[in-house]
């Protein structure tokens, strides 16, 4: 039933340009604001629906009001477990190649199949109803042919198991007697088989949040999907490295009651598996799908959210666009029944419209004009739903996904978005075409005869939806904090054992050796940060690094305080980091080794400060050469405070500054070079202030 | 008797029988791992008979070992057959008949609980 092709590439040059063009012209829409010249009064619909919404930017939103809306979230955190090798062959974890980096490409289209209980999956039904062509590249390096379904998985990566118990248990689930492995059913192509391998290791576990606790619903053990390519018209490219990579995915209960519990318990998780010492960190490592679902809305799944600080702000107006689409359905409701509700759609003919023709003078002969009348549907298309986005977004985000109508793919007859808007010529037109009335909305959309039914039919859709308020839907989050819809929420119709694998047991021994070495927890890491008076604004940097162990060596060890080293990682380190990336052959028992040379030489520990870009830079460097390097000479404490009485002298002749602290200063600056390393800087100024200068 | 039991031998059989749980009930199960809550499902033939499994409320299976047992309790019972629907074959006596022959393959097929394999669909209207 799988079709498939495989052909070497020869002029993955042509189809690069030819992809940077179209990315060119059919990218992201401008985020323009409603600019609009439309001659309507000066409130905008979309600002009138804004404020029956109620809609508030984030900083004015109290959590009254979001209990008043009924916000409730969830997480799912997928982190990639460090392991040498994929779940279930034999490639490496961990190596990327470029994009544009592959051996041969295998084309593919995908079917639906049905669950272990005979139900078909509504997400599957979808992504078969696009007609996608899936192309995946491979290199012989990262993938072989498990990735591609022609060889059976082999036995389970243990590395990958026994971290992934190890966090399980951290996370205090109960763990599974035995592992079953099963097919979740992704037919968007990210996986060439159509399935994905996963496995429940442990659930009902909990973390604590500092108001309350997070439950856990499970933790499952599931290999990483491929990386998009691109996604053009019917044509979808993705590439193999990241496949089969082992995963762990954490499921919570929906108990977080505001947008910054979402994100405080995000951070818990992600600082949980990192202190596990035993996952990737880096771009694409950990990845969030985030739940949210208010009042009379539906849950909905905010996909693949990269960074945990975005949460906060796509989970606000997540919870806004579904109350805001439950103010349409009470509005559409109020004057027309959904069951007699019915879309007139009608070609246009070319030449009618002028201003669409300015727009897009060359559109193909292959390609349909279709204008659409909506009964009763007017001043729902502008309809506020997120900032900057209205009611027509949703029909055009669908398009674009299940139509497979790149945007700009529609223009509607209501005042929004510059980009959306008809012009008046051709909005008349239209409505002579379809003989619309009043209160009726109009939208054209065009594309390949093709694609046309499956438009028409995805419109007529999403608007009998708008009577029932949220439609079951994914989304993508965008770094605007604004979602656009990405697929049907897959249900549970998707599950289908693995016929290929034989069930694993976990053996209570297994469980008790890993019980014996856990990190301690997350809260208790804060309490030790505290504690030590590390400050407050290191402590996301590190706790998501895992840093508290090495701060523990380094201090116990090395004869600093704990503060000290937080600030050394959690400030001095991150401000190189921020610069310029490791260079290979930097790590932390470097670090170690610096402060361990500081302290056998007796220096003072502020030289540290200055050696670490030293090191940062020339990983393997002899440590008395960065001393060199920096400039550094043994110096006593009394040759240095020799300096003071002519220094003080040369101060008092120049000086003109009513400052008390200016001559300490001016001192401590002239002799700091000298004096670093040699003698405690406070010190020295102390020194200097009490005047004692060294005789 | 062993049809309320398909697939469980040796001590995943006497557990269940002792607690007296029915396979395609929906079970509570206390272990000393902690508890979990699921339908029974059958086992195939050739795995362990140191195991129960379990389908959880999201859909994934899960075995319980029996040594950690506690406790169960049947709290509902509903059975699921794996089916693929069978659609109206359309025939024209005009043309002449087709053989196929299978070759295998998990998407030409159904789940067969009893060896944990699939067996290939037959019906022409499972095919069609
Ligand atoms: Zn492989």
């Amino acid at each position: 039933m799988v079709t498939i092709r495989v052909k070497v590439l020869q002029d993955s040059l042509v189809q690069s340009s030819i992809l940077s063009y179209l990315l060119r012209r059919f990218g992201y829409e401008r985020c323009k604001l409603f600019e609009g010249d439309r001659k309507h009064s000066l409130e905008t619909n979309y600002e009138i629906s804004k404020q029956r919404v109620g809609y508030k930017p984030r900083r004015d939103t109290l959590p009254s009001d979001y209990s008043a809306l009924g916000f409730k979230c969830g997480l799912e955190i997928h982190q990639q477990l460090m392991t040498e090798r994929k779940l279930f062959c034999r490639c490496p974890a961990g190596l990327y190649n470029d994009k544009t980096d592959y051996d041969a490409e295998v084309v593919r289209h995908m079917r639906p199949t049905l669950s272990e209980l005979g139900e078909y999956d509504g997400t599957a039904l979808m992504e078969f109803r696009t007609r996608k062509t899936i192309v995946y590249r491979l290199k012989n390096r990262t993938a072989c042919t498990y990735e591609v379904d022609d060889t059976p998985p082999f036995k389970i990566d243990r590395q990958a198991l026994e971290i992934a118990l190890r966090i399980a248990l951290m996370l205090k689930t109960n763990i599974v007697g035995e592992l079953h492995i099963t097919r979740k059913q992704y037919l968007d192509g990210s996986i060439p088989t159509g399935f994905q391998r996963t496995g429940i290791i442990g659930i009902e576990g909990e973390i604590p949040l500092s108001n309350r606790k997070v439950r856990i619903i499970q933790i499952s053990l599931e290999e990483d999907s491929c990386r998009e390519v691109s996604d053009i018209g019917h044509m979808r490219t993705y590439i193999t490295d990241r496949l089969g990579m082992p995963l762990i995915e954490t499921v919570t209960y929906p108990d977080m009651t505001t947008p910054d519990e979402a994100a405080e318990a995000g951070y818990y998780l992600r600082y949980l598996a990192r202190s596990s010492g035993q996952v990737r960190s880096g771009i694409g490592a950990a990845r969030q799908d985030v739940n949210v679902s208010i009042t009379g809305g539906t849950r909905i799944e905010i996909k693949g959210v990269a960074h945990i600080a975005w949460i906060p702000e796509l989970t606000h107006n997540e919870a806004f666009r579904q109350k805001a689409l439950l103010e349409i359905a009470e509005q559409l409701n109020l004057n027309l029944d959904v069951a007699r509700w019915k879309l007139i759609h009608k070609n246009v003919p070319p030449r009618l419209l002028s201003g669409f023709y300015s727009m897009m003078p060359d559109l193909p002969a292959s390609h349909r004009l279709i204008a659409v009348n909506l009964p009763g549907f007017k001043n729902i298309l502008s309809f506020f739903t997120q900032p900057r986005r209205v009611f027509a977004d949703e029909l055009s985000d669908r398009l674009k996904v299940i139509a497979c109508l790149e945007k700009p793919n529609i223009l509607v007859s209501e005042h929004c978005r510059d980009e959306l808007v008809l012009s008046e010529t051709d909005l008349d037109s239209l409505r002579e075409l379809l003989k619309s009335r009043d209160n009726d909305a109009q939208v054209l959309i065009w594309g390949h005869e093709d694609d046309i039914p499956t438009a028409i039919e995805t419109i007529d859709e999403r608007c009998r939806m708008a009577f029932e308020g949220v439609p079951n839907e994914t989304r993508k989050g965008l770094p605007d904090g604004t979602t656009i819809f990405e697929r049907v929420l897959p249900g549970a119709d998707r599950m289908y054992p693995d016929t290929d694998s034989a069930p694993i047991p976990i053996e209570d021994d297994l469980i008790e050796k890993l019980q014996q070495d856990l990190p301690p927890e997350i809260c208790d890491r804060f309490e030790q940060l505290r504690e030590w008076d590390v400050p407050e604004d290191t402590y996301e940097y590190l706790l998501s690094k895992n840093l508290v162990p090495v701060i523990e060596r380094i201090s116990g060890e090395c004869g600093l305080t704990p503060r000290f080293v937080g600030c050394f990682l959690g400030h001095t380190l991150k401000r190189l980091e921020g610069c310029k990336p490791w260079t290979p052959g930097f790590s932390y028992s470097k670090i170690y080794g610096l402060a361990r040379f500081v302290a056998d030489l007796g220096l003072d520990n502020a030289i540290l400060k200055e050696m670490l870009p030293v090191v940062y830079e020339h990983p393997n460097i002899v440590f008395d050469s960065v001393l060199t390097t920096i400039g550094y000479s043994k110096i006593s404490r009394e040759q240095i405070l020799s300096h003071v009485p002519i220094l003080r002298q040369k101060f008092n002749d120049v000086c003109t500054s009513k400052n008390p602290n200016a001559c300490t200063d001016w001192i401590m600056g002239n002799l700091r070079k000298m004096a670093l390393g040699n003698i405690c800087l406070a010190e020295l100024r102390a020194a200097i202030d009490k005047g004692v200068d060294g005789d | 008797m062993t049809d309320l039991f398909k697939g469980y031998k040796g001590a995943a059989l006497s557990s269940l029988k002792s607690y007296n749980v029915r396979v395609w009930s929906e079970a509570l199960i206390k272990t000393t791992r902690g508890d979990f809550n699921g339908i029974i499902l059958p086992r195939s033939e050739n795995d362990d008979d140191r195991h129960i499994v379990l389908k959880l409320p999201t859909g994934y299976n899960v075995g319980i070992d029996v040594d950690t047992i506690t406790d169960m309790t049947e709290h509902g019972y509903k059975e699921a057959h794996y089916k693929i629907p069978e659609k109206e074959f359309p025939t024209s006596p005009d043309k002449p008949n087709v053989k196929l022959f299978g070759t295998g393959g998990t998407i030409a097929s159904r789940l067969d609980y009893r060896t944990g394999a699939v067996i290939p669909a037959f019906s022409p209207g499972e095919l069609y």
